[in-house]
């Protein structure tokens, strides 16, 4: 397969992380080969892959707990080979990691937890007080505050070890399945919360294997399969490399009678761009949606040809990227 | 770096600020955050307070029976027949009482060594593998805190309680006083050789702690590794010597080892152990004049040291080599790595080139 990194190029401002040729083996098994990747500051990027695909073992050599066999990394332009003292200082200054399970302390209530963090983090002990209250708040666990962490619900357990990730206000969050276990309440919040930590800024890389937790959050994705990263850059790039810019459209009109169905039909084939039309089961007479090849200036033509075609059109929109396609497309449906 | 981060201190310190590394040191013990994280967890709840009183009540218990024991025996205390004493020409005899203070004294001390031997271990082995079987491993090392940082925290967290049991059995030993057969500088001097005890076998804990995965493995080969370095091996090294070297019958008569180079250097494995340590150099200030808990004289050779000496300068070589190689072990990314070059970093703006990436 073409290497398709080489089509997410990423004219930006900021690269948080970049790995070149990442690699690591345990022996003779080789967990992740040759990884290249870049990833911008402010993406929510998606590391996808099946179980044993290497996406741990990736994290954990980004988050300095494990030596790469071979190959480079820099975070925040830190590199992650440069053992010194002060380095790794700086570069765990930068990173949170929140491991795939959940480590917790007993005996201990949730504001020791975050307290014997900040102090390991080197916080001045006079802001203490206040950031681990901002930082409950922000996870919602406020009222939770003096209770045994041991007595928390997973999903309390799981926005602690967030609030956690966050209490040196690192740049870069590297969370590794941190939906695994949680319901399905438990997982929209936590993913509103990790949009919101975009939003102010952070660059957040999560893995997971369950790809729906992650198409509507990620900006941009990496795909790895057998320690082979098989894709890496924006979703929209990605999607259109597989597609050959083919874009699903969805159109809500006006409800229609029925004998004018086939007439609308042949409108909407006639446009600019449109491979295939198919009403939708659900609303047949309002719901259509239209497999159009062709960029954002393309899709603007067809709306304005519909418009003048006078389609009572009051609905145009493209369909969110379904990354269980991508990664199926991509892997070639094996999964490991 | 981001904004949270205090100011890291520099490495380094310089000898000639040495009060100020004495209080920088108290200060790091004092605010390690683990340190404080264990003494929180260990002492939440009365079970710290209950085994306290138990060890105490075990301890005055013990003592009780050896003193009677001591008291009713009708043996005579006579020195020159014990097998201690058989180096020396003095035939001074101690007054019973004195005799009677001076082995409660170390039969009580020998307690709590025994008890340091079973505690201090296994305080101190499941402490990182603890934090591997609760998976919270990976995110201390991640912190800010260096390897020599949480190795230190939990040497002295898993060792605080320890020294509690220690110091509270000082009264229980200083009854000896009464008696008398004893001085301050001796009850000091067990003090010390139980703690450094502690932190000896600590430090082997937090070695196999640091080795393994398991709490129960660390455990095991924490004790077992004690038994080897403090009984088997001295005891073989010792044997050997006496089969290699002496024509006499094999002879375990500790305190005639200093009489030549043979002799001393027996003193010197055997002086591993602390209870031979102990009791020996209790035999040494009874009965060789002008003697101290440092050093002693009056033989051929004058001004020898103590095996307690011996013990606490064997004892720091010990602990440092294990603390040192458990720090190794916990360092995920190991500065022997610097021997390779280090590739120049980036330009972090690199992408804005133009130039097609990847």
């Amino acid at each position: 397969m073409e290497p398709l990194e080489q089509t997410s190029p990423s004219q930006t401002k900021d690269i948080t992380v970049q790995a070149a040729h990442l690699s690591k083996s345990f022996g003779a098994f080789e967990a992740v080969k040759d990884v290249t990747l870049e990833i911008e500051a402010g993406a929510i990027y998606g590391f996808i892959g099946p179980n044993g695909a290497g996406k741990t073992t990736t994290m954990r050599m980004l988050a300095t707990l494990l030596e790469p066999s071979g190959g480079e990394a820099w975070i925040c332009g830190l590199s992650i080979n440069d053992h010194r003292q002060d380095n790794l200082t700086a570069l765990r200054a930068c990173i949170g990691y929140m491991p795939d399970f959940i480590g917790i302390y007993d005996k201990m209530t949730s504001r020791e937890y975050l307290e014997f963090f900040a102090a390991a983090y080197f916080i001045e002990p006079k802001r203490r007080g206040g950031l681990i209250n901002d930082l409950l708040e922000l996870v919602d666990l406020s009222d939770k505050k003096d209770s045994y962490i041991e007595g928390l619900s997973r999903g309390m357990t799981q926005r602690l070890a967030l609030a956690r990730t966050l209490i040196h206000d690192p740049r870069l969050l590297l969370l590794d399945e941190p939906a695994s276990g949680l319901d399905p309440r438990a997982r929209v919040e936590l993913r509103e919360l990790l949009k919101e930590l975009s939003r102010m800024g952070k660059t957040i890389i999560i893995s997971s294997h369950i790809l729906t937790e992650l198409t509507e959050m990620c900006s941009h994705v990496g795909i790895i399969e057998r320690g082979t990263l098989l894709a890496s850059g924006k979703v929209s790039d990605i999607l259109g490399k597989l597609n050959q810019h083919l874009r699903v459209v969805k159109l809500r009109i006006r409800p229609i009678k029925t004998e004018k169905t086939e007439i609308l039909r042949n409108i909407l084939l006639s446009g600019p761009g449109v491979k295939a039309v198919r009403p939708l089961e659900n609303q047949p007479q309002t719901d259509w949606e239209l497999q159009v090849e062709g960029n954002e200036a393309e899709l603007n033509n067809l709306l304005c040809y519909f418009v003048g075609k006078n389609v009572p059109l009051f609905g145009f929109s493209e369909q969110p990227t379904n990354l269980e396609e991508i990664f199926l497309e991509i892997t070639g449906g094996y999964v490991s | 770096m981001a904004g949270n981060i205090l100011p890291q201190p520099k490495a380094g310190p310089r000898l000639e600020s040495l009060p100020r590394l004495v209080s920088g040191g108290w200060k790091a013990l004092r605010y390690n955050p683990i340190i404080i994280k264990e003494l929180r967890h260990r002492m939440r709840s009365w079970h710290g307070l209950v085994d306290l009183a138990t060890f105490s009540l075990l301890l005055s218990g013990f003592g009780l029976v050896m003193y009677n024991t001591y008291q009713n025996s009708s043996r005579v205390y006579n020195y020159r027949s014990y097998i201690y004493n058989v180096y020396t020409s003095s035939s001074a005899q101690t007054p019973r009482s004195q005799e009677l203070g001076s082995n409660y004294f170390v039969a009580i001390v020998v307690a709590q060594l025994f008890l340091a031997c079973m505690l201090a271990p296994s305080f101190s082995a499941p402490t990182i593998a603890g934090e591997k079987e609760r998976q919270t491993y990976d995110i201390m090392l991640v912190t800010l805190l260096r390897p020599r940082d949480i190795i230190v925290g939990k040497l002295f967290s898993s060792l605080a309680y320890l020294m509690l049991v220690t110091i509270a059995g000082i009264p229980v030993a200083s009854v000896a006083f009464l008696m008398g057969g004893l001085g301050p500088d001796q009850l000091g001097a067990a003090v010390v050789v139980i703690l450094v005890t502690g932190l000896m076998l600590g430090a082997i804990g937090i070695f196999w702690s640091s080795a393994v995965n398991r709490s129960v493995t660390a455990n095991r080969n924490a004790f077992i590794n004690i038994l080897l370095l403090y009984f088997v091996v001295p005891l073989m090294l010792v044997y050997g010597m006496n089969i290699a070297f002496k024509a006499v019958p094999v002879s375990f008569q500790f305190s005639v080892y200093a009489e030549n180079d043979l002799k001393d250097a027996m003193m010197w494995v055997s002086s591993v152990n602390p209870m031979y340590a102990i009791v020996d150099t209790n035999e040494i200030l009874k009965n060789r004049p002008g003697s101290n808990i440092l050093f002693f004289g009056n033989t051929p050779k004058e001004f020898l040291l103590t095996p307690v000496t011996r013990f606490l300068l064997i004892s720091t070589g010990i602990i440092f080599i294990y603390l040192w190689q458990a720090t190794r072990h916990i360092r995920p990314l190991r500065p022997e790595t610097q021997r390779f070059a280090i590739p120049a970093r980036p330009n972090k703006h690199s992408a804005q080139t133009g130039e097609p990436l990847g």
